[in-house]
């Protein structure tokens, strides 16, 4: 029966080109803007290389000294609270601490690259982490490999350089035990990774370099309060998706078991977020709750006022179908069924809309992307130096068409249901006499 | 085989009430060619629609194989359509957009029948009707006759017991209206069906076994 719908759609579209023109081209466009969000969120959420755990990526970032008269002071976490609470933790696969690019330059500055001896001084994207970092990001290496527990620990001067500043520096990317100075302090090249794009921020930097080797960020104060809150945001690996309850629990316990051991102050944690809550979080800076509602209804928005439009049209085109409707209920078609046909063949129709649709938001999010996918806040911080290149993968993959073709599908239902219901309810001999308003 | 009792229809709006049928007691036998005549407007089509349970009586009953269909739901009435009637209309009312084959095929569609079983079944009343060589014509490239002869073959692709046509020869030249009684008459004699047939046509009426006189709204013969 679907193949006779197929055919008989075709053949409505080939004998209507003009309809069938303004429609797919309109479909298209419609759908092009919730496909650009649909392909932004993609790319914000799905994993992607580096950021290859996303689904089961949690952060905890915020958090909050509070002393005994009841003065607060939040930062992120400190060395102290890593050490003694989240380290330990027993519930998580991996666990990472970093301190991204942008804090990292409010706390040493601009950072720049350059040989020993060497005339070109490349400002670069620094970010400082452990080991636990190259277990959940997975960096495609070049050359070499990434710095290990005992490097970190031994607060060793090792560096990971991007394919980028490797050729910039030494015009090849076999560099592995080669020397860089680093604001002026040696550090022994150990991996080369392939660049990353900034649209995964949380593995985005051109050099990365073991945090213990900056002594600004390595040093555990002997206050209470600097050593337990400070620039470190916490990077964790869930076994799987469904273990952030029992996370929560444990992070919960950790932080509380702490506090015992604090005198002049208690910590005061912002709950443990899953990677989607935390892009959510990062996006407006309020509750992701809220955010997610709000695209939510932007996205209604988006496919609503296109679906009414469409609407029309589908109107004016059922309407002339009214005496087929007829003939079919005379020789025994129900409503439901013709309904079915009715929705089947307006989706074939939105089809190839959606499909132009579709490259058509892949040309948007190419040429937006800088305003999209990156934060306006950490472009003008990075003075628009950030890599934002998209990859093919990025873009075209299973789960963009599968979100493609559940837009058509929604956006079908909404443009086709009431004209193709209110048709149905022309009774049969006006159907058939064509007398239906 | 149809048994129409104390039918009446009433077309009301907020102004004007329309009596299209009042007290008309009819049956129909088995295997008849009943024929319906009358001036234009005295409720023929009317009648032959309700007999079509494509409308309904504003009171009486319609009962048609000992079946009254009177408290019939709109799936009920669906199911009963598709496998005890077959349509044909004066306007052939093919669909223009699928071929012959497919326009044939379109009862067996709301049953369960499979593709090759609704094929087969279609190529059979297609030969019937002489159109074997245009099952992949679509409707505009045929002649009004073997638009007809189509709009029969796909009334009785599902083997209907009862065939209603209305006026089937009103939009065709004497000549293809001449070929198309002959299939009808052809249906009625060899297959058995039971056809009731509205016509202006004094000497197809003739032909019928039997003809029945409308005037506004009333059965006067």
């Amino acid at each position: 029966m679907y193949k006779l719908y197929f055919r008989q759609a075709w053949q409505l579209m080939e004998r209507n080109r003009f309809f069938s023109t303004v429609y797919i081209i309109g479909t298209g466009l419609a759908i092009s803007m919730v496909m650009v969000m649909a392909v932004v969120y993609h790319i914000r959420t799905a994993n992607i290389a580096p950021e290859v755990h996303r689904d089961r990526m949690c952060y905890l970032n915020g958090l909050s000294y509070v002393q005994s008269n009841m003065s607060r002071s939040s930062y992120s976490y400190g060395l102290r609270t890593i050490k003694e609470c989240i380290y330990p933790m027993t519930t998580p696969e991996a666990v990472a601490i970093k301190v991204d690019p942008l804090p990292l330059r409010y706390i040493i500055g601009d950072s720049y690259a350059r040989l020993q001896g060497g005339d070109i001084s490349p400002k670069v994207n620094l970010m400082a982490t452990d080991d636990g970092f190259w277990q959940i990001f997975r960096y495609r290496f070049l050359a070499g490999k990434p710095f290990d527990k005992a490097a970190v620990s031994s607060s060793l001067s090792r560096v990971v350089v991007n394919e980028k500043t490797a050729r910039m520096l030494f015009g090849k990317t076999d560099v592995v035990n080669e020397t860089i100075l680093l604001n002026d302090v040696e550090y022994s090249v150990c991996g080369v990774v392939a660049d990353v794009s900034a649209v995964t921020p949380d593995a985005y930097a051109d050099v990365w370099v073991p945090y213990s080797s900056l002594p600004a960020l390595s040093e555990l104060s002997s206050i209470e309060q600097r050593a337990s809150i400070g620039p470190f945001s916490v990077c964790i690996l869930l076994r799987n998706p469904g273990d952030m309850k029992a996370f929560r629990d444990e992070w919960q316990r950790q932080i509380k078991q702490y506090n015992t051991m604090l005198v002049d102050g208690q910590l005061e944690g912002t709950e443990p977020l899953l990677y989607f809550q935390n892009m959510l979080y990062s996006l407006f800076m309020q509750d992701w709750k809220k955010t997610f509602f709000m695209l939510l209804i932007i996205l209604l928005l988006f496919l609503l006022v296109p679906a009414l439009n469409l609407s029309g049209l589908n109107t004016f085109h059922i309407h002339d179908r009214i005496p087929e409707l007829g003939v079919r209920r005379a020789f025994g078609a129900r409503k439901g069924t013709l309904l079915m046909q009715l929705l089947t063949e307006n989706l074939l129709l939105m089809l190839p809309g959606g499909f132009a649709g579709l490259l058509f938001s892949y040309l948007l999010v190419w040429l937006l992307r800088g305003l999209l996918l990156g934060s306006f806040v950490t472009m003008m911080l990075s003075g628009g130096t950030m890599d934002m290149s998209l990859s093919l993968p990025m873009l075209i993959n299973m789960q963009v068409f599968g979100y493609a073709f559940m837009i058509c599908l929604v956006l079908n239902l909404l443009s086709s249901i009431v004209p193709a219901f209110r048709a149905l309810q022309v009774s049969i001999t006006d159907a058939l006499t064509n007398t239906a308003n | 085989m149809i048994k129409l009792t104390n039918l009446e229809k009433i077309y009301r709006t907020k102004e004007i009430e329309t009596v299209a049928l009042e007290n008309v007691n009819l049956e129909v036998r088995n295997g008849e060619f009943l024929s319906i005549m009358g001036p234009s407007g005295c409720g023929k089509s009317t009648l032959l629609n309700i007999m079509g349970l494509l409308d309904a009586p504003t009171s009486g009953t319609v009962e048609i194989n000992g079946v009254n269909t009177v408290n019939m739901n709109d799936k009920e009435l669906a199911a009963f359509r598709n496998k005890q009637l077959g349509f044909v209309f004066q306007s052939f009312h093919l669909i223009n957009s699928l071929n012959v084959l497919d326009n044939v095929e379109l009862p067996l569609l709301y049953r369960k029948v499979s593709a090759s079983e609704r094929r087969k079944a279609a190529e059979a009343v297609l030969e019937k009707v002489g159109l074997s060589h245009r099952i992949r014509h679509f409707p505009t490239q045929l002649s009004g006759g073997q638009c007809q002869r189509v709009a029969i073959a796909r009334a009785i692709v599902g083997n209907p017991d009862i065939i209603l046509a209305d006026e089937p020869t009103g939009n065709l030249d004497s000549k293809m209206g001449i070929e198309v009684m002959e299939l009808l008459h052809q249906l009625n004699k060899e297959d058995g069906r039971t056809i009731v047939m509205v016509t202006h046509n004094e000497q197809q009426a003739q032909q019928t076994s039997r003809t029945i006189r409308f005037f506004d709204g009333r059965q006067v013969q």
